[in-house]
Formats: structure tokens, C-alpha cells, sequence
């Protein structure tokens, strides 16, 4: 009310205003990490959301705003909803019709699962408490995602315009297994699929969702201190609540495979799956993988093709690299996404990570009886490689970044050079964030973060190797900013959203940048 | 076409190198000494006032009055007022004559400014001062049309409508009731947001309903002053339709930027337009409450408003006036130039889409005007810099429901293009033009100057 002024003549002055370049959101009382987003749908970024506490309605209870902006960042929608205040928001994602949310009730020991349609109408609801001994081991299962309020726990996998399916892991007779949850978005359904593995111990790792089917690389071990590790695919429709296939690391002796990532070719509708491969008798946890392998398989997990490439055949013409698929310079390499493009080459996208002595860790050693390890695992560089239609590598680019420390403790001395690399990825501890794309995959970008140290500029950038007209260009954003916390989206296509956090300022400021 | 291009920009590189040839179109550049005067006057007035006022309130009044003043110093300060000597003398001409003809009750002298800005409105923002928008200027038709305007916020300024306002805003908000439900509001620990809400909507609607009411009798009284001077009072009505209308745009962008953005080896790609419609997509319509919509606007709708002033219009003789008595050529270059000069000025301010968007449709308008065609290259250019720098986003606005259907055409096709789009566009564009207009020395320099190498 400060400019109080008689305007005259006119009220229909909607032609311009030149402020509406980003959004901000005023007295957000909380925001987290985990509280914003990209809709998708088909792949492609439709819109944002934006998830935070508002005030206080009673003593015990909060209440919370989903906000949803347009893809050009207006807000178009809004819901509101009470719950407690012992609520943390973990996850959320969108399914093409409904966004869900995952949150936790500390003080309840219960889990929440809150599905909105995109008119703000909460939809369904689903919560249970957590059994005993299982939201401990929640609880360790996500304590190397952030910290605090912004721990994120990356469980929650949309399932396209059906419903939301989530991983958890759980005690079970004295094994520690894991379960697959479902929550329609369709209709008030649940379900919960526990596999049964001879083994006690076992973990898994989300490979992806095709067609209402989970992929999942399952890691068993008899026992927890075992040196033998096993592992099998397990695709499991959470529609139908059918096993699709499980099928063994020795689908084609004398090879072992475990897979790095799954996709669909959406000509033919076959699997392509890309795994680092073993001799059949290596240990996978002490033994170095022979290479890079890709599998084309039918939906229910028949092998059609194979094609195996050493790391002493096509990878030595661009990278120095020994026997072990290990470079001096950048470790080894962990595949994080495959595109195939209009033409019908397959583009992989792998960033490298390997093993480093840690003075500073090994001193550590010495006072607290070897927990904090010897060593620390660095990610490093990412690879582009270019492969033909049958799978053999043409082309392959090395792009530059500053390497990081991602992992350290007791996990960086053990773990395996599969293990890690599944770890790394689960964990988002490697520099590569996402790919955005168009329909027919002829424009695509694959978006990394990284970190400059240089006269001119010392901070995060945000980086893209786009693809365009059967060529790759890049592109750097420098991100210098006051705020709490930021946090880069995928936006709609040849955009990158930055949001920023101001705790302080109880202020939340959304924008796109467009990359060249 | 690519050697024919070049030949013809290296040619006209030469020839016009070191030629002085005067610009397309020289903006007024601001001086801030020009409203000195005028400046120095209102903040006599404003200190003169304040000093008056005492009573119950008094300092929350005072400071008020502090805003109020301070908007208008921003306004000066920002350089947002035309100093534009010719353009300035003429709007007081057209005041005076209004005053001359309404002695009896508007006696103490006023100012009048130009305020740039594309926002089709005119204002009386206190003490004694009217802001006349550009935009708004060169939408109207003739010297009576901007008479009728000058004439209802003079109504504003003889009825003190301000004063009246700032009063009730002031006796409302400092009321016991409210100040009471405030502090309950604030000594709540819970509920807190959603009670501040509702309380600030009902003082909205509460005060909305009221300045409504004033426009209607600022309106009234406007067609009062009106009739007492020679200008043709049947322009008022057709003000009132200029700006019922005036958010309906019938501008073709889509094939304006097809026809004008195709070239023999580059030709427009339709991908350049594409846009996502739907609630996620920028160019979807939102549901309103359109009670409350209605509620919270400030002014009446024109229709109702063109019914309220053609109560005086019968007892009018029309043959007494005619609709430009001032000076109708400087009426037409004004219009022409402070649409320019409002370019000029989202240019310089980072509003670049909308000085784009602007000289698109005035280019389609008058469409061998050398200075909107080189203004779309600049534009272009702008962009093309900007989106190197990843900066796009500090001068071109997203799309938005709120926007017209053309305007975000615009908005969508600036986004759409990659940084080579913009070069290749822009360059070729200019080629086409320069090769279209290769007498006009200036128009060629200028073009230029916009060619990303």
C-alpha cells in the first residue's frame, strides 16, 4: 500500500510489465533440497513445483504449499494441505498426471506417500509406520545423501500415468532385503513385493523404468562380511505385480555382466543393456572388469544380439587404458546415460572415478582404528562415446572437469570397482545431473556440474554437451550466487532451471537460462 | 546469396564508412535540469503541505505524503520523465487551454509531465501532478481525445481525490477495530498468514469499490471541464473505446515473423514458433474467480463508463468544436516519435522483447519505416549478445498467461532460437534490407552496426 495513487482513465493495463523474468515465492517459512522439481512428461520438462511450509496451524501441525509453475516458470496452480510438523520431505517425483511426495514422520516412525493431480487435489494417500528395526536402516541407507532437512533419499521412481513405486530397504528374519512398494495414482491401490534371493544380504540399485517395468541390479552376499558377491537383473512390473524376468550375471558364458543401464530401443521395443563385463570365474569385488558390453534383449529378458567391447579394442584410440579398463589420468569409467539418435547412433555418456591414497584420511586411521579408511574415490573426467547401430565404438571425446572427492572411509578401501560406480551413481556423487532432450532425440544435451578454480572465475558452473545437426557443442554457466542453497533443474528443452534458496530472506527465486 | 550478401555489405562498408550521415531516429536525451522548476515547485508544495497537517494520526499522514513525494522524486530520478521540450510545451498547451476554459474552478497552477512507459494510462498521483504515459499518447486519435484524458484527472485533482483516499486509508487502517484485529492477528501463534490474508483482501475489495466509485465522478466531472473548452467532447467516448479495446490485438505476429524471417537459403524453420499449450505450457488460460476479479479492479468497466459520460454529451453542440485546435501536424510527429522515444527507453531499461515486440508491430503498421526496421535488427542483436552470455534471461520476458496471444508469440519465437538462429536471422535480414533500402545512407550505417560477425 506504500504508492497510493488515484490512477485514472484506465484499468485495462495488462499489456507489460518487463518484471516477470523469474519467480519468487515470499515467506516461505522451510524449504528443502528435495522440495522442488521438474514434470515431465514423456521424457520432456513441462513444468516445476515447488514444495514448502507456509505456517503454523496448531501446535502438532503445519501447513504446507505445493506450488506449480508452467514451464516458462508461472505459477498456474497451487495447493495447500495441513500435516504434521514432525513431517521432512525426502523425495517427490512426477508421473505424467500426478506429483507424489515422500515424507517421513520422525516422531511417528511413519512414511508417507501424498499424490496430487496437477490442479492441487490431493488424490490418494497412502502412510504406514515403519516396522521395527527397519526405519533404523532407512535411516543409514540415505545418511550419505545430504544432511539434515536436505537429506534426500532417492527411492521414490514415477511409474509414467500409472502410479509411483518406491525401494526400501527392510529387515526380514535376520536378512537384510529390500522391498518394492507401489501406490496407483489411478485408483486407491498399494502394494508391496518383497523378492525372495536365497541370500541374506542384499541391496539393489534402480537401473530404470520402462513400460510400469522396475530394472533393478540385485547384489546378493550370504553373508555381510562375505567376499563372494552374485547379482542378478530383476525387472518386475509394479502394475501387474508380476516378475517380469530374473536373469544371472552368466547369461553368456564365459562372460559375467552386470549391468550399468537399461533402455529401450523404441523402434523395435527390445532392451539395450550396457554392463561392464567379467571373466566368468573373476570375483567381482576384488577382480577388474574386461570392458563395456551391450546386450539387446526382449521384454521378458530373452538375449537377441551381444556385442563386447575390451578395453584394449576401441578405447585405446582415444584414452591410454590398460587391461584393467583403468586410465592413468581419470580412473575408470561408469556409464550414466545412452541416447540414440535419430539416425541410429548411440551416444553413452560415462564419467570416470577411481581410487586415491588420502593422507588425510590415513591420519585420521591412526586415531579412530582404521574407520576412516586409507583411501578416497575421486570422480573425474566424463567420456562421450559414439557407437554405430551395432554397437561397435566409432568415436569417442574426452571432456575436462575438476576432480572431486566422493566417497571416503572404510567403503573407498573395500569397495569393489562395480560396487563403486553403482554407489557413486545412487548416491548422485558424480559430476554429470541430467540430459534434456526433444521428441526425436535430434537436439539432446547431456548437463554436468562442476567446479573452476581459475583467475578469472572460482565457483560451480553448470555445464552442456549439446548435440545439435549431427554435431556436439558445449556450453559453461558460471553460478555465483548469496543464496542458502541452489539447485539446478532440468527445464524444457535447451533451458537449465536454477533455483535458488535465501534462508534468510525466508525467499525462494526460480529462473531459466537458456544454454547456447 | 551468401557472396551477394557480402559483396553488397563490404560496398556499402566503404562507401559509408566515413560518411556523417545523421542517425534514423535521435532519442531525446534526458536532461535533468528541464523539470527543475517544476521539480522544486512540487517539493515546496509537498513540505508546505506536510507542515500543515496535524490532528489525530498526524505523522502516520506525514509519512504517507513522504511516500507519495519519494515515488514521484524515483520518478525523476530514474529518468522515467520526457524532457523533450517540444512534446512538453505541447501537453501544457493543451492543459492551459483546458485550464483557461475552467477559471472558476481550477485556479492554482498544476504540472503535467510525459511519463515513458508503454502502460496505456494516465495518472493523478497528488499533489497537483499529472503523469501523462507515452504509451497511452500515441494510442489516442487526436488532441481531443487527449483533452478528455487530461480533463478527468484534473477531475481527480479539483475533486482531491488523493487526499480523500490517503484519509480513508489512513482512519481505516489506524481505526481501533483494525488496529485491534491486527493485534490479535499478530499475537496469534498460529492461523497468522491465513488471517493477515483475508484482512488484506477485504481492505482491497473494501477500497477498490471506493476508487471505482471516484473514477465514475472523475469521469463525470472530466466531461464537465471538457464541455467548457473548444475541443469536441464526443471524443471522450471514443477514448473509452480506444481502451476497451486496446488489449485485443489483431496483429499477425506468427505470419509477420514467417513472412519477414524467411530467406532463399535460410528459410523460416518451423520450429521457431513452436509452443506447448495446456496449464504447463506458457500459453494456457487460467481459471479465475472472476467475483473476485471483478471485485479487486479500480476502475469500471468502459462499457459502463462510456454510458456514465454520454449522459452529458446530448446538451453539447458539436458544431462549436473540432477535434485537434492546438497544433494537429505536431499532434502526428509526436505520436510517431514517442513511440520511438518509448523504444528507445526499454532498450536502455533491459525491456528489449517488448521494444522488439513493439517494432514489429509498428513495422507491419508503416512498413518501409527505416528506424523500426533497424530496430528490429538491433533487437535481434541484443538477443544474440545476451544468449551468448547466457543473460537472455535479463532482457527477454517468457511467455505468460497473463500476456496477449500475439505478444507471446513473440516471446516464444525469441526463445525458440539458438544463438546461430539469431545470427543467421539477424544477418540475414539485414542483408535483405540493406539491399532493399541501399540509397538511404543512414538506415545502411546503422544497419551495420548490427551485423554479429
Amino acid at each position: 500500500m506504500k504508492k497510493i495513487s488515484v490512477l485514472a482513465v484506465l484499468f485495462c493495463i495488462t499489456l507489460f510489465t518487463f518484471s516477470q523474468k523469474k519467480f519468487t515465492l515470499e515467506n516461505v517459512v522451510k524449504a528443502t533440497l528435495k522440495g522442488s522439481g521438474a514434470i515431465y512428461e514423456g521424457g520432456i520438462v513441462k513444468g516445476y513445483y515447488v514444495f514448502y511450509e507456509s505456517e503454523k496451524i496448531d501446535r502438532k501441525t503445519r501447513q504446507y504449499v505445493i506450488q506449480i509453475l508452467d514451464q516458462n516458470t508461472n505459477p498456474v496452480q497451487k495447493a495447500e494441505f495441513a500435516e504434521s510438523k514432525d513431517i521432512i520431505l525426502r523425495d517427490a517425483e512426477f508421473n505424467e498426471n500426478s506429483l507424489c511426495f515422500f515424507m517421513i514422520n520422525e516422531d511417528e516412525k511413519k512414511y508417507i506417500y501424498k499424490i496430487f493431480d496437477l490442479n492441487g487435489k490431493l488424490k490418494y494417500e497412502y502412510f504406514k509406520k515403519f516396522d521395527n528395526g527397519d526405519y533404523a536402516i532407512f535411516l543409514e541407507s540415505i545418511k550419505m545423501n545430504g544432511t539434515g532437512d536436505d537429506q534426500t533419499s532417492n527411492n521414490l521412481i514415477a511409474i509414467p500415468n500409472q502410479g509411483f513405486a518406491s525401494i526400501l530397504p527392510v529387515r526380514e528374519n535376520g536378512s537384510n532385503i529390500f522391498e518394492l512398494g507401489y501406490y496407483s495414482s489411478n485408483e486407491n491401490k498399494e502394494n508391496v513385493h518383497r523378492p525372495k534371493f536365497e541370500e541374506r544380504q542384499v541391496s539393489c540399485f534402480l537401473l530404470n523404468v520402462i513400460d510400469n517395468t522396475i530394472y533393478l541390479a540385485v547384489n546378493k552376499k550370504k553373508r555381510l562380511l562375505s567376499g563372494e558377491l552374485t547379482s542378478c537383473t530383476y525387472a518386475f512390473d509394479v502394475v501387474k505385480q508380476e516378475k517380469v524376468f530374473e536373469l544371472s550375471d552368466k547369461i553368456d558364458p564365459p562372460y559375467r555382466s552386470l549391468p550399468t543401464y537399461i533402455t529401450k530401443d523404441e523402434k523395435t521395443g527390445d532392451l539395450i543393456v550396457s554392463a561392464s563385463y567379467f571373466n566368468e570365474t573373476d570375483n567381482v569385488i576384488k577382480d577388474y572388469s574386461l570392458g563395456i558390453a551391450f546386450y539387446t534383449m526382449s521384454k521378458d529378458g530373452q538375449l537377441l544380439s551381444k556385442k563386447y567391447n575390451g578395453w584394449q579394442d576401441g578405447f585405446s584410440k582415444f584414452l591410454t587404458i590398460d587391461e584393467k579398463g583403468k586410465t592413468a589420468e581419470i580412473g575408470f569409467l561408469c556409464i550414466l546415460n545412452v541416447k540414440k539418435s535419430a539416425e541410429g547412433k548411440f551416444y553413452i555418456l560415462a564419467e570416470g572415478y577411481k581410487r586415491q591414497f588420502s593422507a588425510g584420511n590415513a591420519v585420521m586411521s591412526m586415531f579412530t582404528q582404521g574407520a576412516a579408511g586409507f583411501t578416497k574415490i575421486t570422480v573425474t573426467d566424463l567420456v562421450l562415446m559414439e557407437f554405430d547401430n551395432t554397437f561397435k565404438l566409432t568415436k569417442g571425446t574426452l571432456y575436462r572437469k575438476t576432480p572431486s572427492t566422493a566417497i571416503s572411509g572404510q567403503i573407498a578401501d573395500y569397495a569393489s570397482q562395480h560396487m563403486l560406480a553403482l554407489l557413486l551413481r545412487s548416491t548422485g556423487a558424480f559430476g554429470y545431473e541430467f540430459s534434456t532432450s526433444n521428441k526425436d532425440n535430434s537436439v539432446f544435451s547431456f548437463c554436468y556440474s562442476d567446479y573452476e578454480k581459475s583467475k578469472e572465475y572460482k565457483g560451480g558452473t553448470f555445464n552442456a554437451i549439446k548435440f545439435s545437426a549431427g554435431k556436439f557443442t558445449t556450453d559453461k554457466i558460471q553460478l555465483t550466487s548469496n543464496a542458502s542453497f541452489i539447485r539446478i533443474f532440468p527445464a524444457k528443452q535447451g533451458f537449465v532451471g536454477i533455483l535458488e534458496y535465501f534462508r534468510k530472506e525466508k525467499k525462494i527465486e526460480f529462473r531459466l537460462e537458456k544454454m547456447n | 546469396m551468401k557472396i551477394y550478401s557480402f559483396v553488397i555489405l563490404c560496398l556499402f562498408y566503404f562507401l559509408t564508412a566515413n560518411a556523417q550521415t545523421p542517425p534514423l531516429f535521435a532519442p531525446t536525451k534526458h536532461d535533468s535540469l528541464f523539470f527543475e522548476n517544476d521539480y522544486n515547485a512540487i517539493e515546496a508544495r509537498y513540505k508546505n503541505f506536510v507542515s500543515s497537517i496535524s490532528g489525530a494520526n498526524a505523522s502516520e499522514f506525514k509519512e504517507i505524503y513522504k511516500d507519495q513525494f519519494e515515488s514521484l522524486k524515483n520518478i525523476f530520478t530514474k529518468k522515467e520523465v520526457f524532457t523533450n521540450k517540444e512534446a512538453q510545451n505541447y501537453l501544457l498547451q493543451i492543459a492551459n487551454h483546458i485550464l483557461s476554459k475552467n477559471k472558476s474552478l481550477i485556479s492554482e497552477p498544476i504540472n503535467i509531465f510525459f511519463l515513458k512507459s508503454e502502460i496505456p494510462n494516465a495518472s493523478y498521483i497528488g499533489n497537483r501532478t499529472i503523469l501523462f504515459n507515452t504509451g497511452l499518447f500515441y494510442k489516442l486519435q487526436n488532441e481531443s481525445q487527449v483533452a478528455f484524458v487530461i480533463c478527468h484527472e484534473l477531475a481527480h485533482l479539483y475533486l482531491d481525490h488523493t487526499k480523500e483516499q490517503i484519509e480513508n486509508y489512513v482512519n481505516k487502517l489506524y481505526s481501533k477495530e483494525f488496529q485491534e484485529r491486527l493485534r490479535k492477528i499478530k499475537n496469534k501463534e498460529y492461523f497468522k498468514k491465513q488471517e493477515f490474508d483475508k484482512l488484506v483482501l477485504s481492505f482491497a475489495i473494501n477500497s477498490n469499490k471506493h476508487s471505482r466509485l471516484k473514477e465514475n465522478e472523475a469521469d463525470s466531472l472530466g466531461m464537465q471541464f471538457l464541455l467548457n473548452t473548444d475541443f469536441d467532447a464526443n471524443e471522450a467516448i471514443e477514448v473509452m473505446k480506444i481502451l476497451d479495446k486496446i488489449d485485443i490485438q489483431t496483429f499477425d505476429t506468427e505470419a509477420f515473423l514467417k513472412t519477414n524471417f524467411s530467406f532463399p537459403d535460410l528459410p523460416f524453420n518451423s520450429r521457431w514458433l513452436e509452443k506447448e499449450e495446456g496449464l504447463l505450457g506458457g500459453h494456457t488460460k487460467l481459471k479465475q474467480d472472476t467475483t473476485l476479479a471483478d471485485s479487486l479492479k479500480t476502475h469500471p468497466d468502459c462499457i459502463a463508463r462510456i454510458k456514465n459520460i454520454s449522459k452529458a454529451i446530448p446538451s453539447y453542440k458539436q458544431l462549436k468544436s473540432t477535434k485537434s485546435i492546438i497544433n494537429a501536424s505536431l499532434f502526428s510527429k509526436l505520436q510517431k516519435s514517442l513511440c520511438a522515444e518509448n523504444i528507445e527507453f526499454y532498450i536502455e531499461k533491459g525491456g528489449v522483447s517488448i521494444a522488439f515486440y513493439t517494432a514489429l508491430l509498428e513495422c507491419n503498421q508503416y512498413k518501409d519505416n527505416l528506424y523500426y526496421i533497424a530496430t528490429i535488427n538491433r533487437c535481434l542483436k541484443l538477443f544474440y549478445l545476451a544468449q551468448k552470455n547466457h543473460k537472455l534471461n535479463s532482457i527477454a520476458m517468457l511467455p505468460s498467461p497473463q500476456y496477449q496471444a500475439s505478444f507471446n508469440t513473440v516471446l516464444q519465437f525469441i526463445q525458440n532460437l539458438y544463438l546461430d538462429d539469431f545470427k543467421e536471422i539477424n544477418n540475414k535480414f539485414a542483408a535483405n534490407q540493406i539491399a532493399k533500402h541501399q540509397q538511404e545512407i543512414s538506415f545502411v550505417k546503422t544497419i551495420q552496426q548490427s551485423i554479429i560477425k
